[in-house]
Parts: structure tokens; sequence; C-alpha cells
């Protein structure tokens, strides 16, 4: 179990934990089962926070297999009584959804209660449960660590933060998102029993704050975090900012994942498919789940031509499946057909989803003229010398001022703004410290035609957030990084699929990630620029060999948001077999406007915004 | 990680006095103040007396037949389990090549292949029960709650009945290889005489290849029946037997399969957005909403109706005093008018009008003399407003 780097894992196990006492009870004798019969009828009970947590790691099906036949929320007041039913509870240990637990069993519904947490609860609420337990309902209490959202096998994020940054001064915590972050990097470290050495970037007082408070939160809950399997190299928690590579959450992605994220937007695995014409009732709303279909497991980190080549596969096989019951004509047909019946039905469904997602993809590319604008920006990006400044000024002018002409001599219609102010920021970022930079001369420019003000103080905004200043300054130019130049992409193992490939225009670019995740591989992280956490290298007189060999186990936190592209680099880290696994989380996962309106909201209060 | 927190939690649930736990006498009992425990008495003794109130109104909500229900058919799905493994066991012991005779066993596998496809027969029907358990509900939870058991057994039926129907379909695939296979030692002892069978075979093989099983299957029965009027007395005998029990099973597949398809409508999808859990909880949470919509409005309709039979009642007054006040002058109007013309009233209402205000001018004389004048043409014009 411990050897499970997956995180679901580690939910299922929660689950058959949680859920399958009772009947684990019955199967070792009949006989106790017959005695309480009612009991196998249960109620479960969720919060807000934890019904999402559980859904997307489990389903309803799961849970009725497991003899849960009353799924309800904590905060509906207007739940029967059931007196005869006992009733399980996952909750979030937070101070309104025990305050809520407490009203609930004073008054009790259900016959009994087995309450479980889905992170550490402190004894002072446990004391208030405790108080208002008048008639001794509850039977069970019991921590599970699950305080984040599941979105891959290595990938998961804080709850509920839409934006991690602080308002009044750049680099600060949102207090809620700060709460919530360090809730759930304690609770992923519990769920892999890990007990790690803490590193973060120097540069960002938002990472060494958060660095610190999982510190103290280790060395204050001991019991628990010395009760984890001792290791011969202590596993990594690194926790790195956004700041450093603001570049890759600018960019338009192309692997399907990202894709859907960016077009559609992927909430809690679901996405909302509803605003687009001719969408029938089943798909309205999709799930997109790792563990559901081979086909999304299979192409989810796949760029757009893998994904239609592979779609192309799937139909083929569907045919091939539907034409030998396209004519039935006897029985044996029939019954042939009827017993892949649920089979077909599955397939068809989920072909339809996909189809349904990679032809609006592929409609809305076209839309936002995502082909071009999408090769500049990584021509943009790719290279860190100034070099080239005259053709990509003239390039960019052309994209902002709509000087593009099709092979017609036509004017293109014209970029969203959004878009165009993508591409200022990215020229901004790369020729910040160029002496012929012509930003602010640019955007005068776009202010006399009446760009949206909202849009233009996003680029010095980005600047003061993400500035090459502001960057840790590892190697200098290191965000604009190209596939081509980084020929060490095979270092100890460590292969990053078939995607560094610099004959693809689009996908030139790759994150800052990957360089931090060779160095951890090459154990080639400055101490200087990434320094430990102090009271846990005191504990652990290990750190000096921590240096040489490479940790095994990592967690990866981004701070200010993490994208689909760096879970993707992390998955193929994983899938590549070199002895190092890793998990990534991050506060949010951003698409490139999210990020840019995140910059915009809280940017505006750092004051003088205007000035460059 | 896991971490049980149940005995510090019972812990320090002892460091507090209880109402209904074992320390509540001793709480009581230990006051100083004697009116402050009376009054917290009345309060505990109120509440026991909900509890138990509550209960009984909920033995009568749950009623016992669910829960038998429920556990009968977790028994049988039990016993099915038990009894497709068995099966598995004999299909896989027959499918051994051997020189005993397996009529026993075969006929042991019939009896067993019988029994479960009865059993998935009673799941089903008990199954249906459900929809009718449903109906005596009233709570939204219960009926909730009874439906979810409905979908439970049906994905385990399901289930399992997918597990069995391959087994068989396993079986039946062994049996006719097995006579493909005696079909072609036949074949070979018949080779010289029936070179088109020959032929016909290498063609079927090739089929084999490229076609589905099933095909293959229908093929060689096909064949078969060429076939068996060629072969010796032995040898039909055996393949008739054979037939016949190929037939028996895939009766039984059809069967259940009929009992899968109307399942499947119970089932959920799964992979779909109607599994999901949160999508389940705000659509109940919507449908409460709903629902409460619903009650407002039907709330309204009713108080309309009342309102409605304010304004019927109110009418039907109206129409009374109407009936009444016309009756009263329309006898001073046909005093007149029958003076001229008898009985014709209903169909001159205008001209009854103007003949008023014409001799409204003297109706003292009109009132006086004419009434008396035509006494019998009264009674009539009364006859005909009853009419009216």
């Amino acid at each position: 179990m411990s050897a499970s780097f997956n995180l679901y894992e580690v939910a299922q196990n929660y689950l058959s934990r949680i859920l399958s006492t009772e009947s684990d009870k019955a199967e070792s004798g009949q006989l106790t089962r017959k005695e309480n019969s009612s009991d196998h009828i249960r109620v479960l009970l969720l919060d807000n926070v934890t019904s999402k947590v559980i859904s997307m790691v489990s389903t309803q099906s799961e849970l009725l297999k497991h003899e849960i036949f009353l799924i309800d929320r904590l905060e509906n007041t207007e739940r029967d009584n059931l007196k005869n039913l006992p009733c399980i509870c996952l909750l979030r240990p937070s101070d309104l959804t025990v305050s809520n637990l407490c009203n609930e069993i004073s008054v009790p519904k259900y016959k009994s209660y087995q309450v479980y947490f889905n992170n550490i609860v402190s004894k002072p609420r446990l004391e208030r449960l405790a108080e208002s337990d008048d008639m001794e309902i509850v039977s069970k209490v019991a921590e599970v660590f699950q305080d984040f959202y599941t979105i891959n096998k290595t990938f998961f994020t804080s709850i509920n933060i839409q934006n991690s940054l602080g308002i009044n001064l750049p680099d600060t915590w949102d207090g809620p998102s700060f709460d919530s972050s360090l809730d759930s990097i304690v609770s992923t470290l519990l769920s892999l029993k890990l007990n790690p050495v803490i590193r973060y970037e120097s540069n960002s007082k938002m990472c060494h704050k958060l660095a610190s408070s999982v510190a103290y939160k280790i060395k204050e809950n001991n019991s628990l975090f010395s009760d984890t399997p001792k290791k011969d190299i202590s596993p990594l928690l690194l926790i790195v900012d956004r700041r450093n590579d603001p570049i890759t959450p600018l960019l338009f992605p192309w692997t399907y994942q990202s894709m859907i994220h960016e077009i559609f937007g992927i909430r809690n695995n679901t996405v909302d498919m509803s605003g687009l014409p001719n969408v029938g009732e089943e798909l309205k709303t999709v799930v997109l789940n790792e563990t559901q279909t081979s086909f999304m497991r299979n192409s989810m980190y796949s760029n757009f031509g893998e994904l239609s080549q592979s779609l192309k596969e799937y139909i083929n096989k569907y045919k091939q499946k539907t034409k030998t019951n396209s004519s039935i004509s006897t029985i044996k047909d029939m019954r042939f057909f009827l017993e892949n019946y649920p089979e077909f039905r599955k397939i068809s469904l989920n072909l339809s989803k996909h189809m349904l997602l990679s032809s609006d993809i592929d409609k809305k590319i076209n839309e936002w003229r995502m082909w071009e604008v999408s090769e500049f920006q990584q021509t943009l990006v790719s290279d860190s010398s100034f070099s080239n400044h005259k053709e990509e000024l003239t390039k960019l002018e052309d994209f902002l001022f709509d000087r593009i002409k099709n092979e017609q001599g036509q004017i293109q219609p014209p970029l969203a703004e959004s878009t165009k102010a993508k591409l200022l920021a990215l020229y901004a970022l790369k020729y910040e410290s160029f002496n012929g930079n012509q930003t602010s001369h640019l955007i005068r420019l776009l202010k006399k035609q009446g760009f949206s003000a909202e849009y233009l103080h996003f680029i010095p905004s980005l600047l003061k957030y993400a500035g090459s200043s502001h960057r840790l300054s590892d190697r200098v130019g290191s965000v604009f990084e190209r596939v081509a130049k980084s020929s060490t992409t095979f270092i100890n193992g460590l292969n990053f699929g078939s995607h560094g490939d610099s004959s693809n225009v689009y996908m030139q670019h790759i994150p800052r990630l990957q360089n931090v995740l060779m160095k951890i591989a090459k154990c080639s992280l400055d101490s200087a620029l990434y320094p430990y956490i102090k009271e846990r290298s005191l504990r652990n007189e290990t750190t000096s060999t921590d240096d040489r060999v490479p940790p095994q186990e990592v967690v990866i936190f981004m701070v200010g948001g993490v994208t689909y592209e760096e879970a993707r680099l992390v998955a193929e880290l994983n899938n590549s077999n070199s002895g190092l696994r890793c998990v990534i989380g991050g506060t949010n996962i951003p698409s490139t406007d999210d990020f840019m309106n995140n910059i915009i909201d809280v940017g505006s209060t750092w004051g003088a915004g205007g000035a460059i | 990680m896991f971490r049980d927190r149940t005995n510090l939690f019972i812990a320090y649930r002892r460091t507090f006095p209880h109402h209904g736990g074992p320390f509540s006498d001793e709480a009581v009992g230990g006051s100083t103040f004697d009116k402050q425990p009376e009054e917290e008495e009345g309060l505990i003794g109120h509440s026991p007396y909900k509890d138990d109130e509550n209960e009984t109104i909920e033995m009568t909500q749950l009623p016992p037949n669910m829960l038998e229900l429920e556990e009968d058919s977790e028994a049988v799905l039990s016993g099915l389990v038990r009894d497709i493994n068995d099966l598995g066991k004999l299909y896989r012991d027959n499918m051994l090549p051997g020189f005993n005779d397996k009529s026993e066993d075969e006929a042991k596998i019939n009896e067993m292949s019988m029994k479960i496809t009865k059993k998935f027969q009673f799941l089903y029907t008990e199954i249906r029960k459900l929809d009718d358990e449903k109906l005596q509900f009233q709570r939204k939870s219960e009926t909730i709650l009874v439906e979810n058991l409905k979908k439970k057994l049906a994905i385990r039926t399901q289930e399992l009945s997918t597990s069995f129907r391959k087994l068989q379909n396993n079986y039946i695939k062994y049996l006719r290889q097995d006579e493909v296979g005696i079909d072609k030692q036949g074949g070979d002892q018949f080779n010289e005489s029936q070179i088109f069978s020959n032929s016909g075979k290498s063609s079927e093989e090739d089929n084999d290849v490229i076609e589905d099983y099933s095909r293959a299957a229908m093929q060689s029965s096909s064949k078969q029946l060429m076939q068996q009027q060629q072969q010796s007395e032995m040898d039909n005998q055996y393949l008739q037997e054979r037939e016949r029990e190929i037939y028996k099973i895939a009766q039984g597949v059809v069967e259940i399969s009929t009992i899968f398809k109307e399942l499947e409508n119970m089932v959920i999808d799964q992979g779909t957005v109607l599994d999901r859990i949160d999508y389940n909880l705000s659509k109940t949470v919507v449908n409460v909403k709903k629902a409460d919509k619903q009650m407002k409005k039907a709330e309204k309709y009713q108080k309309a109706t009342t309102k409605c039979k304010v304004v019927f009642f109110l009418v039907l007054v109206i129409l009374l005093l109407l009936l009444v006040l016309m009756l009263k002058p329309r006898r001073v109007d046909h005093y007149i008018h029958d003076g001229g013309s008898n009985g014709d009233s209903s169909t001159q209402p205008d001209n009854s009008e103007s003949g008023n205000e014409d001799e409204g001018r003297n109706p003292v004389d009109n009132e006086e003399s004419p009434a008396r004048k035509t006494a019998p043409g009264n009674s009539d014009v009364g006859m005909n407003l009853v009419l009216i």
C-alpha cells in the first residue's frame, strides 16, 4: 500500500475502509449479519466539500455496491428522520461542518453515526463534538486523509481556490486559499505516507510561508508523521511558485486534457457542454476521468494530431464491433449482441462524447485562429535571445493591429482582445530587459484604439508579479527554453515522452518544471535557491547525503496555479520508470484566461498600476 | 494513513454529563438546585417521549417486508455466486477430455443451469416487486432508498447474469467445436464418397478465421443437417443428443437475455453524469426546490379554488336575485303587453322594453285597469317566465 504512488488507489483504500467495515464482519460469519439485518442499508452523509472529493474518485453505482442506499448532504436541513438506519459521515473538519454535525447529533435523525473526517481534526473540535453527543450515538470517529481534489493519477489540487494571490501586495497569500493549500498538502503527505524534507523557492514569500507552515503542522502532528514508514532517502516536498514560470500558463496548450480545460473548462472532472448547439441530453455534462475508460487514459496527454489518429482508430474499432451485429438474423447473433450490449452502449456513449469534444475543440481553434497565433507564441518564447526582436515586433504588431492577411489578400477577422493581451504579455516578458523594448509604446497605441483598459493593466501587473527581477535566477532566461536546446532530456533514464519534439511547431516550448524535475533527479538543485526548512533538516541528519542521492518520492506543489501541461510532464516522468515517483499539486488549475483574470483582479490593488 | 480517534472521542465524551446517557441520573441527583433539575427533567421527559413517537412512526414507515426483500435477494445472490462457480467447475470438468461416460455430468449441468435460470427469474420478479413497494412510501428519502435498492440489485444481478451467460456461451462453443471435430472425423471417414463436404469444410475453416464464432456455429449446424442424413445411426443419435443439449442451454440463455435487457433500463449508465455522486446530490436539492415550488403553486390553486367557490356562490346569489328581480318587474311589463299580444313575451324582449317606455307616461292607468281586465292571461306569463 505504501508503495503505491497513485492517488486513485489511495482513495480506493480509504473508501473501502470507510464503507466495507460492516460487510467485512458479515463475511467472517453469516450469523452476525442476520442479527442486525437492517444495518446493511446505510446512509452516507457528506458535506459540500467531501461530496466533490468523493465524486472525483468514486461513483454512485460503486457506493450502491457498498450498500450505501442514501446519500445526502449534512447541510440539507430537510432530511427525513430515518431512525432505523445507521449513518456514515465523511466530512471536512472545518468549523462550520463540525458545528453542523454537532447540531445533527444532538437531534439525531439516524440510528447511529460513524464519523470520518477527511483531514486532521483538532482536539477542541473533537471535544465540542463529544459535548453535543448527548445520546452517545456516535460509534466511531476516525480520520482519513483526503482533503484535496484528485484530478489525475498523480495530480491533485487544493479545495475551492479561485485565486490564491493576495490583494494589496504581490507575493502575498489570499487568506482562505492559504489554509486550503496547507490542508491539501498535509493530507496528501499523510495519504501517501510521507514524512518529507521540505524545500521551497527562495525568491517567493508565499512558498516560504507555506513551507514553514507545513513543517510546523508536521511537527505539531508528530505522532502521525512519525508513523510513516521509515525510508533510507527522505521523500521531498518541493514548493514552487507560479511566478517563476509565467510563460506556461499564457501559452495555448495542445494536449487533449489541457485543450478541453482551456476551451471548455474542466470543473471537478466534469465539462459543461450545455452551451454548445445540438448537444443531446446525455452529453450536456460529460465526465472525464482517467480511470473510467482506456481511451481517456491513453489519449489525455496526446497532442491534437495524435488525438485525431486515436479517435479514428477508436471509431474503427467500434465499427468493427457493431458490424458483427449489424445483421442480427439468428438467435446466436442476437445473443452475442445482447451479451455485449452494455459494452456497446458504453463505447458508443464514450465515443460520441469524445467526438463532440474534439470536433468542438477543432471549431474553436479555427475560430480563435489558434494555429497561427500559437505558432507565433511558440517562436516568441522558445528562444531567449534578443536577436529576432525586429521581426518578432512587426509580427506582433500585425497581430495586435489586425494586419494579417490570408492567401487571398484579405484582412483576417480581428483577434479577441484577450488573445492579443496574451501575446503582448509574452513579448513584454521576453524583452523586459531589452533596450529597444516597445511594450509601453504598444500599450499606448492600443489605448488610443480603445483597447480594453483591463487587459492593458494586465501587462504591468504581470511584470510586477513575475518580471525578470522577481523570478528565480537559476539560469539566465531559463523560462524561454526550447526543446531543441535541451538535448539532455535523457538523464538518469528520465524520459519525457515523445512530446519533446522540436519538429512540432506548436510544442517547442517546455515548461520550466521539466528543468526542475531533471535537477531533482540529478541532485543538482542549488540549496541557496531551493533552501530546506530548517527544523526538519536538524531533526533529520540525512540532508547532507540527500544532496547526493536523488529522492525517490517527490511531491511538488505549485503556488499560484498549476497547469495540465505540467501535470502531463509529471505523468510522463512517472511512466518512464526512472525510479523517481512524483505527484504534483497546485492551488488551482488556471486556463490562460483564468491566469490573466486572476492577475488583473489582484493586480489593480497592487498600487500605481499604470506606469512601467 | 488512517487514524482512529474513537477512543479519544469517547474519553472526551465521558467528561461531559449526558442527559440520555448512563450519567444522567448522577448529574440530576448531584445537583444542589432542586428546581432547575426539575425543569430539566421536564425537558428530558419530553424528549424521550418524542423519540418514542418518532420510532413508532418509523416502524410503520419502513415496513419489514422491504428489508426482507433485500435480505432474500441478497441470499439468493450469494447463492447464485456459489452456483455459478459450481457450474463453472462442472463445465471445466466436462470439457476435459476423458473416456468416462459424461451423461451423468451433463444431467447435472442441465439441472444446475435450470436452477440458476430459475433463480434469475426469481430475482427479477423480486426487483419488480420493489416497484410496488415504492408506492407505499410517502417520504422522499424512502422512495430514493427503495429506488437505490432496486438499482443495486439490478447491478448485481446484471453482473452475475453476464458471467453466467459468458460461461454458458463458452460451453456451447466447446460443444460446437467438439461437434465440428466429429464432423471432421465423419468427413474423413467418408472422405472418398463426400468430396463436396470436404471442400465445404475447407471454406468453412476459412470462415472460421474471418467470421465470428456464432456464425460459424450456425453454418456448421446447417451442414450438420446435410450430413446427418449420411452418417451412421450411432453418430446420428449422439449428435442429436448434443443438439438437444445445446438447444436447452440456448433456451436458458435467451430467457435470461430478456431479463437482462429489462434490467438494463434500471441500471445507471456507468461513466456518465448520472453516476456522479455530486450530480445526484444537487439533483435532489433541485428536486426538493422544485417540489417546494410545486407545493406553493398547489397552495395557490387551493386558495384559488376557495376564491372560486366564493365567486361562484356570489354569482349564484346574484342570479337568484336577478331572477327574483326579473320576476317582479316583468310581471308589470307583461301586464302592459298582455293587453296587446298574449304569450309571445319570450321572443320579443325589445318590444316589451320599448313598450314599457311608451306606456311609462301614464303608469297609473296601466297598472290599475288592464291588470284586472286580463286576469286569466297573467298566469300564462308567469308560466313563460318560469320556463325561461
